[in-house]
């Protein structure tokens, strides 16, 4: 094939990112199952509320971190822990709980913080699957890692497989992406399956349970607004 | 007792509503027990008031109707210490309420919030130099474990753009007696006061960056700044600086920069001869700041440094001045013990602004899922030490939670922490979680 039949990268990662968030303002319902050596390691039930590109509102509502309340902007990360009158602020990396991170869930465009190219082989095959192989490198200080690798498939545009990097270079974890499915009146991934970098048998699946447009005030998502 | 009624007519206005969502109430019990050794040559006379030993049990619940959420805690505390004459075993129950919450949203951007609570301006862990709407400055309990925190009666009227947010706070808590006493947690800061804040907060995309105005009901205005800078995703740097004509914190008159100055009608007298100066309306202006950063290691290992100057502190020549006088009082001893006990232990108490500069080093760590440790260490500029380890067992998903923290303070005699009057202190804690 030839280079010039190849979608712009910046267009194929707005076209996978289409499978993760379509609205600009939405509630999510997302379900965490952890697992160590395929035995079950922890259940989680979380509320997701995003508005636009940089703001999210964690919630979560069972398991180990139940009470626990995430604010997420463009320059901060907050978190209210259980019971707590006030917020403590958190460098972006810190993990809070199993494989997930919060950036997993309340950063869900990649294109607002990362810059896309192709790799030396841009297609490839990934479980059968004829994709396209994309590098991606933090555009933004803050993005939660400092490379990705992405694997788009050719024939749909959604995202099939993707590795995270830290800055030192080390794999920290890799993410596999179900076909998506009919939610409601949208096409999503509705499950992704994260693995530790190092340990593979260290698993979070990560589950959408719905998905709703929904209209937040600008005022919930600021240090106020998680104290409520 | 006010408490009570501002809490029960919002509970009964909570069930007279016919539409209302249910009433959440959440609830905790929390036990904590604290053992304190003292040095006693900086309190001959066990005058101080401070406990040996102290042990509190409290309820503490949480509620959360439609817009609104309180805290209330009903406690049971019991202090023991010195000894002789001056032995003290009180028992001592209470309730209160911490914080109240309720907002009104005017439109998308705009908000007035009333009720209870606190605000934070900095990102400080230990230097709050623009926590005008908390007990304490200096404070490095962040968490707040044993729920002791409480709120400052505002009303905050709130604007938030996309890059542009400002507030204008109003606070009245002048119906909290602030006398300042021996032992006081919070001698007359910022306490018992009326003020007005202004606040503008713009965010340039990595870095985010704070100006105020504070005008207080018995200073002059000030004015400060505060930034934080995330230049990646495991670092964030921040600082802030405040400004200000006069100071909250008096000073002992005998070291006062204008030891001349007559004597005004708010200075602060001791009934022995022993007294401090309030410098409320002084014409100098005093600047407090602070410098930090927070770095994230790959593998959880946090590190934190603070470096914190306040101006109102004691200058190097100002705590040898204050070294004199405590000998001095010391050398009475013999002539009249109670007088001279009486101002050494205020000599002790009455210099809680310390010396102008102070560098925080913490490390903290999850061990597990369960355990975390932390260490924390407080520099002074003469290099005494207060440490601060700390072990917390917070098992995931369970609802207990129990810690134990210890502090040391260290140094040669005379120096800062080598002379503060708590030598050591455990603490171990203990709180359980009903959902």
């Amino acid at each position: 094939m030839l280079a010039a039949e190849r979608p712009h990268p910046s267009a194929l990662l707005a076209q996978a990112d289409n499978f993760r968030q379509q609205d600009e303002s939405a509630e999510l319902k997302v379900k965490l199952k952890s697992t160590k050596d395929q035995k079950p390691d922890g259940d989680s039930e979380m509320r997701v509320r995003l508005k636009g590109a940089d703001l999210s509102l964690v919630e979560v509502l069972s398991g180990r971190s139940a009470g626990q309340v995430v604010l997420m902007s463009k320059e901060a990360v907050w978190v209210r822990m259980p019971r707590a009158s006030l917020p403590i602020r958190i460098t972006p990396i810190q993990r809070l709980m199993g494989e997930a991170s919060y950036g997993d869930l309340g950063r869900l465009r990649w294109q607002d913080d990362y810059a896309a190219q192709y790799q030396v082989n841009a297609e490839q095959t990934v479980n059968d699957i004829p994709v396209w192989a994309l590098s991606l490198t933090a555009a933004k200080p803050t993005a939660a890692y400092a490379k990705m690798d992405l694997y788009v498939a050719r024939d749909g545009g959604w995202p099939v497989q993707a590795a995270f990097y830290l800055k030192s270079g080390k794999l920290f974890k890799t993410a596999r992406f179900d076909k998506p499915v009919k939610l409601g009146s949208r096409v999503l991934t509705q499950r992704t399956v994260l693995s530790d970098g190092v340990d593979s048998t260290q698993q979070t699946e990560m589950i959408i349970e719905s998905v709703t447009a929904k209209d937040f005030p600008s005022q919930k998502f600021t240090l106020d607004g998680l104290m409520e | 007792m006010r408490g009570w009624m501002f809490l029960g007519t919002f509970l009964v206005g909570a069930c007279l509503s016919a539409h209302a969502d249910p009433l959440e109430l959440k609830s905790a019990l929390v036990f904590t027990g604290q053992a304190t050794e003292l040095r006693r040559d900086l309190d001959p006379g066990w005058l101080s008031g401070v406990p040996a030993k102290q042990y509190t049990g409290a309820a503490v619940i949480d509620g959360k109707w439609e817009d609104l959420g309180f805290r209330y805690r009903l406690d049971y505390d019991q202090v023991r210490g010195s000894e002789g004459r001056s032995v003290f075993n009180n028992e001592r129950s209470s309730g209160q309420l911490l914080q109240l919450r309720t907002k009104f949203l005017l439109s998308d951007r705009w908000a007035l919030r009333l009720g209870k609570f606190n605000e934070n301006f900095d990102n400080a862990h230990y230097a709050h130099v623009l926590d005008f709407l908390k007990d304490n400055i200096t404070s490095s309990d962040t968490e707040d474990l044993a729920a002791r925190v409480r709120g400052f009666p505002i009303a905050k009227l709130s604007y938030n753009g996309e890059r542009l947010g400002a507030d204008l706070i109003y606070s009245d808590d002048s119906s909290t007696n602030t006398t300042y006493r021996f032992n006081s947690q919070n001698p007359n800061f910022n306490r018992g006061i009326r003020q007005w804040l202004g606040v503008l907060r713009v965010n340039f995309e990595e870095t985010y960056v704070t100006t105020l105005v504070q005008k207080p009901s018995d200073m002059r205005a000030g004015f400060g700044a505060a930034f934080v800078h995330t230049p990646n995703a495991q670092m964030q740097l921040y600082g802030a600086l405040f400004s200000q004509r006069g100071s909250r914190q008096p000073v002992l008159r005998n070291i006062y920069p204008d030891g001349a100055s007559p004597l005004g009608g708010d200075d602060i007298y001791t009934n022995s001869g022993s007294y401090a100066a309030t410098r409320l309306m002084e014409d100098r202006w005093y600047t407090r700041g602070m410098l930090g950063i927070g770095w994230t290691s790959e593998t959880q290992l946090n590190l934190r440094f603070e470096w914190r100057h306040d101006q109102s502190g004691m200058s190097p020549q100002d705590y040898r001045r204050w070294g004199q006088i405590v000998d001095f009082h010391r050398s009475l001893l013999r002539q009249d013990r109670t007088a001279a006990a009486f101002n050494i232990a205020w000599d002790a108490q009455a210099l809680r602004a310390r010396q102008r500069d102070s560098f925080l080093l913490r490390i903290d760590r999850p061990l597990d899922n369960d355990f975390s440790i932390a260490l924390g260490a407080l520099v002074g500029r003469d290099r005494s030490v207060l440490w601060q380890p700390r072990l917390r067992y917070s098992p995931a998903g369970k609802r207990l939670d129990a810690w134990i923290e210890f502090q040391r303070t260290a140094g040669r005699e005379g120096s800062e922490f080598g002379s503060a009057l708590a030598r050591t202190q455990v603490q171990v804690g203990l709180r359980y979680l009903f959902d």
